[in-house]
């Protein structure tokens, strides 16, 4: 395959930001093969569309955005659920060892937020993972800011009630 | 007692966005994500961008896997299938197992060939859609599953942490059968029933439901699993395709490994399929997406690649519409003539799967 400049501009972009937009997905799906799966997806649809991509004014943001859309429709569609599902049941192969008492407390978060619906993990870890206003958020998840706020709520709330109820975080409007 | 977990159990105050990038830099296996893979398939994707008009067509690669098509048919989705015997594979498209009775809220089916995720052949019966939130259209969800030869099914916690006990259901045709249920007393709460098969494979359906779904409707097909597992044809299956290629079968070799899945639920009458095609003796392969006129793939022919890479052509005929495109551009199609003579071998079937063929790869 013969690379271009738009190749290695896109290439470069991967190398920079695979892992972060990695971390993102696995946030939002709470399994490290699909969050694979989910950041493959996205970044096909950056080359797919590099000419715009590449001229946005804040890459970084239209990459999430492709990505948190990616997971929301794949949520939507029964073959993405499935293939979640299924993918939930063997062990990751890890790089490294991981302490018991780690992956317990990570295990909680991360059951904690797969029993949420997709649009509030999504936009809990917008908002608390990715550090975006309420406004960023609803431009992210392409909803007003109202819904970003009720989805934050009821969001939080649930979290708390999964985690014992001692979850505390920074009250409604704060973060933004 | 031991109070470890306890303590992990009640997070610190003001900790959400701590514990949330501890989570996101525990310890993960090594990434797959590649960027090479990402130029390849958005060329390919590029070029099928262009065939589309309707606009609501999404493809959306998932996983590794077979192909997917979607049937139109509603309660007798396998139209005379072909077991598979000895001999060189001419259908793209062979299943190790088919639904036969549903019942009537699931109206479309769609099978793949190959291997899904965890080695597992597919199929899914699908309900009607319904606008759920954002404009969203879903509909229940049936999934047909075959585990490999001597492989025993996992009786584990979901994906979401939740227990699951093997509750004893009545034989389906004399085999053992069993529900997959959150509780060890009754198959109340249960969505997957499983089975062993009369060959010894065991055999598994699982209810999906959208989440704006009531649960009455998902425990109505709860109810019916038994009768859809007794009415399930478990055998590799060659199922018939609505097109025939001719002269060609010392050329092109089905492609089972590598896959497009394709999602096109919004109305499950409008149905398509994709299949590939590995070009003999080289790393080419040929892909052919066909379905109906109305729906899909829409094209204009006479389009122009944008690069001289890419490369795409269709064919209609029948009430059916039949694109043909590969990755490798016109290098690819060479051995087969160029995409003009591909084509000209192309014989299409018609809507109507009585007339379709497992022989798909004719002489």
């Amino acid at each position: 395959m013969a690379r271009t400049d738009r190749d290695t501009e896109f290439t470069e972009f991967v190398a920079s930001r695979a892992g972060w937009l990695r971390s993102v997905a696995y946030l939002l799906c709470g399994d490290w093969h699909w969050a694979d799966d989910l950041v493959q997806e996205c970044i096909t649809k950056l080359y797919t569309h590099w000419g715009r991509a590449s001229r946005a004014e804040n890459l970084d943001g239209y990459a999430r955005r492709v990505l948190v859309n990616t997971f929301l429709a794949e949520r939507r569609s029964g073959w993405g659920r499935w293939v979640a599902r299924l993918r939930g049941e063997p062990g990751p192969e890890l790089d490294h060892p991981v302490e018991p008492t780690d992956l317990d407390a990570a295990l909680d978060l991360r059951q904690a937020l797969a029993a949420l619906p997709p649009r509030q993990r999504a936009t809990v870890v917008l908002r608390y993972y990715c550090d975006l206003s309420v406004e960023q958020t609803a431009e992210a998840l392409d909803c007003s800011a109202g819904n970003v706020k009720s989805q934050t709520s009821r969001g939080l709330g649930a979290l708390r009630r999964q985690l014992d109820d001692s979850l505390a975080v920074l009250p409604e409007g704060s973060a933004g | 007692m031991n109070p470890q977990p306890e303590q992990r159990a009640r997070p610190e105050p003001q900790e959400l966005t701590e514990r949330l990038v501890a989570l996101a830099t525990a310890p993960a296996p090594r990434s797959t994500v590649s960027a090479e893979a990402a130029i390849r398939a958005g060329r390919t994707r590029q070029v099928r961008r262009r065939l589309a008009v309707l606009g609501a067509v999404t493809a959306v690669a998932v996983a590794t896997g077979g192909v997917v098509a979607a049937l139109p048919e509603a309660r007798h989705p396998a139209p005379a299938a072909t077991d598979t015997a000895a001999g060189p594979a001419t259908d793209p498209l062979v299943v190790p197992a088919t639904f036969g009775w549903l019942p009537d809220v699931l109206e479309g089916v769609s099978y793949q060939s190959g291997n899904g995720p965890n080695g597992l052949g597919f199929a899914r019966a699908s309900g009607k859609p319904v606008p759920g939130p954002d404009m969203t259209r879903e509909g229940l969800g049936l999934w047909l599953q075959v585990y490999q030869p001597g492989q025993v099914p996992v009786v584990g916690p979901t994906s979401a942490g939740q227990l699951q006990y093997q509750v004893p259901a009545a034989p389906v045709n004399g085999e053992p059968a069993y529900w997959l249920a959150p509780s060890p007393d009754s198959p109340t709460g249960a969505d997957t029933f499983r089975w062993q098969a009369a060959d010894g494979r065991w055999v598994e359906l699982t209810v999906d439901k959208p989440e704006w779904f009531t649960q009455s409707q998902h425990d109505q097909v709860v109810a019916v699993l038994p009768r859809i597992a007794a009415g399930v044809r478990v055998a590799d299956q060659a199922l018939p395709l609505p097109f025939r290629i001719t002269g060609l079968s010392q050329r092109l070799r089905p492609v089972q490994q590598e896959t497009t899945w394709n999602e096109h639920w919004a109305d499950v009458q409008a149905w398509r399929g994709s299949f590939d095609f590995r070009v003999a003796g080289t790393q080419d392969v040929i892909g052919v997406t066909v379905g109906p006129e109305p729906y899909y793939p829409g094209s204009d022919p006479g389009q122009v690649p944008n690069s001289p890479t890419e490369v795409s052509s269709c064919l209609r005929g029948n009430g059916l519409r039949l694109c043909a495109d590969s990755q490798q551009g016109l290098a690819a199609f060479a051995p087969v003539g160029g995409v003009q003579a591909f084509l000209q071998k192309v014989q299409l079937l018609g809507i109507d799967p009585e007339g379709w063929t497992a022989d798909v790869l004719a002489g």
